[in-house]
């Protein structure tokens, strides 16, 4: 279906490229990756023009992230509102609906790019917790500048080599994941050693004074 | 560390399959970023046009058309392989042989053009 579809791009161009980023955001199994790193190809062969092939993949993941946000809010909030009727359940709607005010937008804008297949899912679970129109549009938005630009701007450099582009692009996404969490794995475990051994030391103090 | 290890295994085990994928994705960037410097041309196939063939083959893809007694692009609207062959009313697999045999041509004549005259 790649091939397929790959065909279609110098020829639907510009199109096809806004209809297969909006399609992906809204979860449905379109090699959008793909897609937007031939199309990069395409413009430096001078097939399609660079600048109008980033804005029509950018249009068409700005259209589907408000799809799937206002799918979310629509269906998803009343249905929120419903369970946290219960006075029970009241406490840990409203402590979810706190995380995602505070630390949503972050989880918006990497779920654009590096863990994009969650960008769907992000959308509806934005739009159910009425997360911040705005905000949840600007973050949205800076995320899909990041997922459009680099994988067209990959297939560009990478021109007339597609394995290779999307070979590689993948590896890195990946090296940015994990390094991310070396980081903060890292971080985390010393802040542990430092806390026990802190306590040891006041430990090992107070046993001496008490000697 | 090892105390750590010991106390903590499950943050410490997640540290240490994190950085060894680090080091794996690094090792596989390196390798792979020799492998497609030397393998720059992708194989041709049906969906791509002449522009995209000359642009990973490193040759003038106008010329191509030339070479080949292919169509130019129709009006700035570019071809692809399949729709070349479809115009011309040959099979695919016709098209794309005639054009790797014009690229591989182009090639030679660029590398002999090239190389140092004795």
């Amino acid at each position: 279906m790649t091939d397929w579809l790959l065909a279609l791009v110098p020829t639907y161009g510009l199109w096809l490229i806004a209809g297969t980023t909006f399609a992906s955001c809204l979860a449905l199994p379109i090699p959008a990756s793909v897609i937007m790193l031939a199309a990069g190809g395409f413009a430096a062969a001078g097939d399609l023009v660079l600048w109008q092939v980033v804005v029509s993949a950018l249009s068409g993941a700005l259209a589907g992230d408000q799809v799937g946000y206002g799918a979310g809010r629509m269906g998803g909030g009343p249905f929120l509102d419903r369970i946290a009727k219960a006075p029970s359940r009241a406490k840990v709607v409203t402590k979810a609906r706190s995380t995602m005010e505070a630390k949503g937008g972050i989880a918006v804008f990497l779920s654009r790019w590096l863990f994009s297949p969650l960008g769907p899912y992000v959308n509806v679970i934005s739009g159910a917790m009425r997360h911040n129109w705005l905000r949840f549009t600007l973050w949205a938005a800076l995320g899909e500048v990041v997922w459009c630009s680099l994988y067209v701007l990959m297939g560009r450099g990478f021109a007339g080599n597609l394995s290779a582009a999307s070979d590689m692009l993948g590896s890195i996404l990946g090296l940015v994941a994990s390094g991310t969490a070396v980081l903060g794995l890292g971080w985390w475990l010393l802040l542990l050693a430092r806390k026990e051994h802190a306590q040891r030391k006041a430990r090992r103090g107070l046993s001496e004074a008490q000697d | 560390m090892i105390g750590l290890a010991r106390r903590h295994p499950i943050l410490v085990g997640a540290f240490v399959l994190a950085l060894a994928l680090s080091l794996f994705l690094t090792g596989r960037i390196v390798v792979r970023t020799v492998y497609w410097a030397q393998h720059r041309e992708e194989p041709i196939a049906g969906w791509m046009t002449i522009g995209y063939v000359g642009r990973s083959w490193g040759v003038p893809p106008r010329e191509i058309d030339r070479r080949a007694g292919l169509p130019p692009p129709d009006g700035g609207r570019p071809l692809t392989l399949e729709q070349i062959a479809e115009d011309q009313g040959m099979p695919l697999a016709v098209v794309i042989a005639l054009v790797e045999v014009t690229v591989a041509e182009l090639q030679a004549e660029r590398d002999a053009h090239l190389a140092p005259r004795p």
